[in-house]
């Protein structure tokens, strides 16, 4: 059995951590795959600096890990959040963080401060005008992102932009393209919606064959913006020659909010989940590098039963032909779907 | 990078390492004085100015940072009909600027055709061809006024594409006598009729493969007056090549809404007296309606009533209708 996790893919960048710096968010957007209970209903909890502090060391010696991405939740509603970029750039990491913009005025001070560690920024868009934003992420919203870019844009703060292409949005892709342009994002990346519900899947998500148009293009779109575009979560591929995505090459690993090591940040917290077969560790009271090797057996075996699983198919659906669905599927995020 | 590209004009639309793009010449100082854009940045090459390829996005950063002239009239053709010489009028009035087929527009119009395949290059060269222009039309002295654009003879098959983008600006168009046409352009053919990718031309008449010059040309232009016929409105000038004077020409820069001083009158008259398409402006211009007639073989006279004869004369009666002598 191939044992990609323990092979460099250049494609897929040097190592990294997500780490979930809060559960909770400000914002309540429908389609969010995260569980709507840790985002709203649970009370707040938010990743320990300790805990931070090892991990970025332990993490480092184990597997050269020298970049970190916060996600959350939100992570600058992180009520030390200066701290948490001081911290990865006194380890000598770098540290970019994705976020729905609405905190960024406050926390632009912290940003500054510790301008050598931060990479870059993404920020979550859901339209390219204020009615179409704010409709998803309140009034206001727009408006904040757009003083958010333009203060990324002025500070060469390199910034992307995020979108999950909700059905509303699939015919205005090259509208989206030309906005970030206009904006000066480095980056565009999609996301194909991470159904959290049937009734989700049928508002807010594209079938396969909208999907797959979809790809093609914003493959026409990558081929003609210098700034960078793609398809980070959702995509359909079957290539087997090469592990499909970076979590299961080994590259990018996962932290939620309680310090547990899990397989990506897509799968953890999942909405509606039966089960969290995808965590591997208990980062509290184990070491970083026990858990990654428990990561990359997981990922090993991930990769085989998605090739086997491929290999039962002769023309593979949306749940085996998009990684991240047969991960949600295989893992037990999506129970009222049927399984296997 | 928008810094670097201070004083730089986007000369031509390219495709470099299967990556569509612009590439760029440091033009700071250059005045667009020659009768075509493209002569000016062969004068400029001369001078060994940088060159540079970017991708499309600069624009979008451009069209927000720099400050530039709204199109005030666009000129179609349907070649050799005097359109230079209506461009030039333009470049007699002050403050103005003139852009003469420059290949970055006429290149991404051509896109439409080449490359739009789908509807989101449609929409994204939409907006590419804007900034492309805003870039060219850049305010590089503050005084500038005025922008005419005079675009290639096959762009015009583009017209219904170019006036959503720009819906309210006024166009001319100008053509000419079928046989007169082809004449002229079998004597010294132009590069759009030389073209091997008949891509652009086979969108306007169909499978332009297998013909003869004569015929490929009259079709040609026979598309070009079928589509001044179809699309003509009151936004729209059609102007014969035969009715072309100074007053006329001061009529159609009426209709682009300027008004023209006495000095720049005397200019038009003065530059309307030249050869326009020579850069010099030395050449004297001999008018040459009779010469081309008798220099049309059967073949040209039988291809231009084939395919351009009848649209020519719609036209006419179009234009007779709504300007009676």
């Amino acid at each position: 059995m191939a044992n990609f996790s323990e092979t460099d893919f250049d494609d897929y960048g040097p190592r990294r951590l997500s780490v979930e710096l809060a559960n909770i968010c400000n914002l309540h957007c429908s389609y969010c795959f995260r569980s709507d209970e840790n985002l709203y209903s649970s009370h707040a909890e938010f990743f320990p600096l300790d805990l931070l502090r090892r991990l970025i060391d332990e993490a480092r010696d184990a597997a050269n890990v020298t970049r970190i991405s916060f996600t959350g939740g939100e992570p600058t509603l992180h009520p030390e959040f200066a701290e948490t970029l001081r911290i990865i750039g006194n380890a000598g990491a770098t540290v970019s963080f994705v976020t729905n913009g609405w905190h960024f005025e406050r926390v632009w001070p912290a940003l500054q401060a510790n301008r050598a560690a931060v990479s870059h920024v993404a920020f979550s868009l859901d339209g390219v005008t204020r009615e179409d934003h704010d409709r998803w992420r309140g009034n206001g919203s727009f408006d904040r992102l757009v003083r958010a870019f333009t203060r990324c844009y002025m500070s060469k703060l390199p910034f992307g932009v995020k979108i999950v292409i909700r059905r509303d949005l699939v015919d205005q892709l090259e509208q989206i393209a030309i906005f970030a342009a206009r904006m000066g994002a480095a980056s565009l990346n999609f996301v194909h919606v991470m159904p959290t519900s049937n009734a989700v899947a049928d508002d807010s998500a594209l079938n396969l064959d909208e999907q797959r148009i979809a790809e093609q293009e914003i493959a026409i779109l990558a081929r003609i913006f210098k700034m960078n575009i793609g398809i980070d979560v959702g995509y359909y591929n079957v290539d087997e020659t090469r592990p499909p995505c970076a979590p299961l090459a080994g590259v990018s690993m996962n932290i939620d909010y309680r310090g547990r090591l899990s397989l990506c940040c897509n799968l953890s917290g999942f909405r509606g989940a039966a089960e969290e077969l995808d965590v591997v560790a208990d980062l509290n009271v184990e070491s970083f590098g026990s858990a990654y090797e428990k990561f990359k057996t997981l990922a090993t075996a991930q990769l085989q039963r998605r090739k086997d699983a491929l290999a039962a198919l002769p023309a593979p659906d949306i749940y085996t032909g998009s990684p991240c669905m047969f991960c949600l599927q295989s893992f037990g995020k999506i129970p009222w779907k049927a399984r296997f | 990078m928008l810094e670097d590209l201070k004083g730089w004009l986007p000369v031509d639309a390219v495709v470099v390492e299967g990556r569509p793009g612009l590439m760029w010449m440091e033009m700071s100082g250059v005045s667009l004085t020659e009768p075509f854009f493209q002569q000016t940045v062969e004068r400029a090459r001369k001078e060994n100015r940088a060159e540079r390829f970017t991708e499309f996005d600069v624009l979008l950063q451009l069209e927000k940072q720099l400050e530039s002239v709204a199109p005030t009239g666009f000129i179609f053709h349907s070649s050799r009909c005097g359109s230079t010489l209506v461009a030039n009028a333009c470049r007699a009035v002050s403050n103005s600027i003139v852009l003469s087929e420059a290949n970055a527009i006429d290149s991404l119009v051509a896109r439409f055709i080449t490359d739009a395949d789908n509807p989101v290059k449609e929409s994204l060269y939409s907006v590419f061809l804007r900034g492309v222009v805003h870039a060219l039309a850049q305010r590089r002295t503050s005084t500038e006024q005025h922008l005419f654009i005079k675009f290639a003879c096959c762009s015009f098959a583009q017209l219904e594409r170019i006036k959503r983008i720009w819906p309210n600006v006024p166009w001319l168009f100008l053509y000419r006598d079928p046989v007169e046409t082809i004449v002229s352009n079998m004597r010294d053919a132009p590069p759009w009729l030389m073209d091997n990718d008949r891509r652009v031309l086979s969108s306007i008449i169909g499978d332009a493969s297998e013909m003869s010059l004569e015929e490929l040309c009259a079709r040609t232009i026979g598309s070009l007056f079928s589509t001044a016929y179809k699309l003509a409105n009151a936004n729209s000038m059609l102007l014969n090549y035969n009715q072309l004077s100074v007053p006329v020409i001061a009529s159609v820069l009426n209709f682009f809404n300027v008004s023209l001083s006495s000095e720049e009158l005397e200019t038009i008259a003065r530059t309307s007296e030249v050869y326009s398409k020579e850069a010099s402006g030395t050449r004297a211009f001999v008018a040459d309606v009779d010469a081309k007639q008798k220099l049309a073989s059967d073949l040209v006279r039988e291809m231009s009533e084939r395919w351009a004869g009848e649209p020519y004369r719609l036209l006419e009666n179009l234009v007779n209708r709504v300007n009676p002598v």
